[in-house]
């Protein structure tokens, strides 16, 4: 679970435009936990905070397990919107060996870890292959797989499917839904489109600084009115318009 | 990376074994070679080798013909000697520059990106001594490797694009360089914003600079390197036996 407890954050010191206003909420693992807003309302401030980019002006974010080792180290992953502009290494098996190098673990273990996390994408007998000869979906999951090699315990997916033709969205979409079914890893998605909406589980929604709605997809289908500065997406309108 | 996974035992040569012997090669042929039959026999060696090791020989003398214009001018000018044409002193020269490209171009036909990389790490670790780290360096080099494809990509499009929007692009050379100014300006822009998002998304992965990192690949030495440091040794003592008695 991911604990926002009065978090404030403005970039600029001496600024006093908060963009985020002591927000306090929270997120759990095993379903996609959606994060929507207009343009500029802090999207991605926020997935930096939680990341640990950015650290809060104001509040603090806790993040607590289960059975809980008050001495466990969290990780949290993040996928940014291009996959070009993240991938380190000049092959698939550098890339995914990046973070792990950084790790300065020996190099047995960083083989073994590599190939662990390129099986997951298919990726094994390719790990020589050059990155600039993959698709933009394989990139993408290259990318995940260099964040997954990690072993976090919370990824956040910043606009992950932009760049992405509607087949490899769908491939994504495939790939996030058996995180979540098979691994232990908290999963944070923003995203403006509304046909990825609809894969939401539960949804959060941001306006001028603060979360004017967190609940889970069915409840935001059956809002009267959709939250301030977004739009329901099609499929919920449609379903309105049946119904009436 | 050769996809035609050439397993060449060239290829299974350590990458600064790779690194020495292409160095210490190219230093005999450039200041051993007096005569113009020790410059042809270092060419006829390499060939060899190439030719034993599996390696791809005749690729690899086709692209000769991307130097013959260099072979051919280097050739004419170390040929005239006063105003005689000394033919010997003309091939000396040709062999000299033809063993050195054969030298450098069979080193990169060898090499993976990644144990040039290694290499030219390991040769920059003296750097230390001036503050500079050996290892940001070479993650430098393979960070501008990775994007060189995507800038190439981005300077495509936005020609594509300008074109579209009516600019004319001329064939000639000048032309196309000034040509090139408008294209300046936006892929720019938009190294410096993905420098920040990689930035961001090496500090996500966990990068610290100057911290102690593993390493992914690692080579040892094996029975093929050995040999070819004593095949090495020995053309080289031959080389200088001959230099000094000549
Ligand atoms: N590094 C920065 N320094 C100062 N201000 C910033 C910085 N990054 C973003 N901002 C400002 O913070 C606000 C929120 O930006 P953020 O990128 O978090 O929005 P977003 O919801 O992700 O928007 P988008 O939908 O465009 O991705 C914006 O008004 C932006 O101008
Ligand atoms: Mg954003």
């Amino acid at each position: 679970m991911i604990l926002f407890d009065r978090v404030s954050f403005c970039y600029n010191e001496k600024e006093t435009s908060f963009i985020l206003k002591g927000v306090s909420f929270s997120l759990q693992k095993g379903i996609i936990n959606g994060l929507i807003g207009k343009n500029g309302c802090g999207k991605s401030t926020l997935a930096r905070l939680i990341v640990g980019l950015l650290k809060p002006t104001e509040g603090e974010i806790q993040f607590k397990e289960e059975n809980e080792d008050p001495n466990a180290y969290y990780f949290s992953g993040m996928i940014f919107q291009n996959p070009d502009n993240q991938i380190v290494g000049t092959t698939i098996g550098d890339d995914i060996a990046f973070g792990l190098e950084n790790l300065n673990l020996p190099t047995e273990n960083i083989e073994q870890l590599v190939v662990k996390a390129a099986s997951l994408f298919g990726f094994e007998k390719m790990l020589d292959m050059p990155v600039s000869k993959l698709s933009g979906g394989q990139k993408q999951m290259l990318c995940i797989a260099s964040v997954l090699a990690l072993e976090p315990s919370w990824i956040v997916f910043d606009e992950p499917t932009s760049h992405l033709d509607p087949w490899a969205r769908i491939e994504f979409w495939n790939i996030i839904n058996y995180l979540v079914d098979n691994s232990n890893i908290g999963i944070i998605v923003i995203s403006q489109l509304p046909e990825d909406i609809i894969h939401f589980g539960h949804i959060s929604v941001l306006n001028e600084g603060c979360i004017i709605f967190n609940d889970s997809y069915d409840v935001f289908a059956s809002l009267n009115q959709p939250p301030e500065g977004i739009d329901f997406p099609e499929n919920i309108k449609l379903q309105r318009l049946l119904n009436n | 990376m050769d996809e035609r996974l050439n397993k060449s035992k060239l290829r299974l040569l350590n990458p600064i074994t790779k690194g020495i012997l292409c160095i210490i090669y190219i230093l005999m042929i450039s200041f051993f070679c007096k005569n113009w039959l020790v410059a042809f026999n270092l060419n006829l060696f390499l060939i060899l080798i190439c030719f034993y090791a599996k390696e791809e020989t005749i690729e690899l003398l086709v692209s000769l013909k991307k130097i013959w214009f260099l072979l051919l001018i280097v050739g004419l000018f170390q040929g005239f000697v006063g105003s005689s044409f000394n033919i010997f002193s003309c091939l000396n020269a040709i062999f000299k520059v033809m063993g050195i490209f054969l030298t450098a171009s069979l080193y990169t036909r060898i090499s993976t990106q990644n144990e040039l990389l290694y290499f030219w790490e390991i040769c920059f670790r003296p750097l230390k001594l001036f503050g500079f780290s050996s290892n940001e360096l070479a993650l430098t080099m393979v960070i501008a490797i990775r994007f060189l494809p995507v800038f190439m990509n981005e300077i495509e499009r936005i020609r594509i694009a300008q074109i579209a929007r009516g600019a004319k692009m001329k064939k000639n050379m000048i032309a196309s360089a000034i040509n090139f100014m408008p294209l300046l300006i936006p892929v720019l822009t938009q190294a410096i914003m993905r420098s920040e998002e990689l930035a961001d998304a090496m500090e996500v992965r966990g990068y610290v600079p100057n911290r102690p990192r593993g390493r992914y690949k690692t080579y040892k030495l094996n029975k093929y390197d050995y040999y070819s440091f004593f095949i090495m040794g020995i053309i080289l003592s031959l080389i200088i036996y001959k230099y000094i008695h000549n």
